[in-house]
């Protein structure tokens, strides 16, 4: 099997454990850990993507180009940008827990449904 | 019941998206890297696309981390503040968090300054600093690091780096033929082929460290909270 494909395969079997635990953990911080799972499971599927071509960095130390098993340049390249945006994702979501901490000094889900369900009737 | 289905579903979309994803390589990869390598001239492809055949991609990413860290500040900025009197310290941690603090200072400038020769960049060596000078805080001394934050007005340079960073950008999308000939005329894998691309990585470097420690430092102010 190419070990690109392999990584692919890890990458999408950890964005499931990652998707499941954000569905079923009635924790937020918990639910924020799983989320930088999925977003580390999406860097993981580009470098497995960029891999399938070989496994050799792509940084040329001398400049008549000699032919190899290099690794494609461009998915790495766009994923940079993904993952400034996981990073930026996971402090702006940190920041609105400790809000709602703050506010309702709980960070179990159901109870805070229960707590906005009751402000809506008064 | 509900998270046993929710599971099923999850896992059932997954196995079926096994069979969407096409695993086929890319057959001309050689032809683009050599295709960059003769433009740009410098023997790092990946930063050569960020930083030069897709940077109108890097402008909007380091816009998008400015805006991370202000929204972080400004929303933090009503919640209440943990009173920190007094840090208890454990003598070898706080030594050795002194070195590894001195390290990443190292680190920072190497990673920054050969990004486009060897693995590295900007993102990675603002982090590796940041990480660095944030263990200090944590396991030595926060207030010296808070007070140090304030005093050399680390947030009012980052931003004019960020000014930079976006005006050498925009030039560079707009006119870089002037860029490329001023790289085309060094020798290949030295420090100034990359014409502005080390000056670059510097600033944008600078941004991200002092944005991650901006941030990290509220986090840490208000770690009472959580």
């Amino acid at each position: 099997m190419n070990p690109g494909e392999f990584v692919v395969y890890i990458s999408l079997a950890s964005f499931a454990i990652g998707f499941i635990g954000m569905v079923i953990n009635p924790n937020m911080i918990k639910k924020i850990i799983s989320l930088g799972v999925v977003e580390t499971s999406v860097t993981l599927f580009y470098v497995g993507i960029s891999a399938l071509s070989g496994t050799v960095p792509p940084i040329i130390t001398s400049i008549p180009f000699v032919e190899g098993q290099y690794a494609d340049p461009v998915p790495q390249a766009v994923i940079i940008t993904g993952i400034v945006i996981g990073f930026a994702l996971l402090c702006l979501s940190l920041v609105f827990t400790i809000m709602l901490y703050n506010r309702y000094h709980t960070l179990d889900v159901r109870s805070l449904e229960e707590i906005f369900q009751r402000e809506n009737e008064h | 019941m509900k998270k046993f289905f929710s599971v099923i579903i999850i896992v059932y979309i997954i196995i079926m998206s096994f069979f969407l994803i096409d695993l086929e390589k890319a057959d001309n990869t050689n032809m683009n890297i050599e295709n960059i390598i003769l433009r740009v001239n410098i023997p790092n492809t990946i930063t050569a696309i960020y930083l030069e055949t897709r940077i109108y991609d890097t402008i909007f990413e380091v816009v998008l981390f400015s805006l991370a860290v202000v929204g972080v500040n400004f929303i933090l900025k009503n919640e209440k503040v943990h009173s920190l009197k007094k840090q208890t310290l454990i003598s070898a941690s706080h030594i050795y968090s002194i070195f590894l603090s001195a390290t990443s200072i190292t680190l920072f400038v190497y990673i920054v300054l050969y990004g486009h020769l060897s693995p590295g960049g900007g993102f990675g060596g603002g982090v590796v600093l940041a990480s660095g000078i944030v263990l200090y805080a944590i396991s030595a001394n926060y207030n010296k690091t808070n007070n140090t934050l304030i005093k050399y007005k680390i947030e009012e340079i980052s931003n004019i780096s960020f000014l930079i960073t976006v005006t050498i950008m925009i030039y560079t999308v707009f006119s870089g033929d002037f860029l490329r000939e001023i790289s085309q005329g060094q020798e290949f894998g030295t420090l100034f082929s990359g014409a502005l691309i080390p000056l670059l990585n510097l600033l944008i470097g600078f941004k991200v460290f002092a944005g991650s420690w901006k941030m990290s430092n509220d986090f840490v102010k208000r770690r009472g909270t959580l």
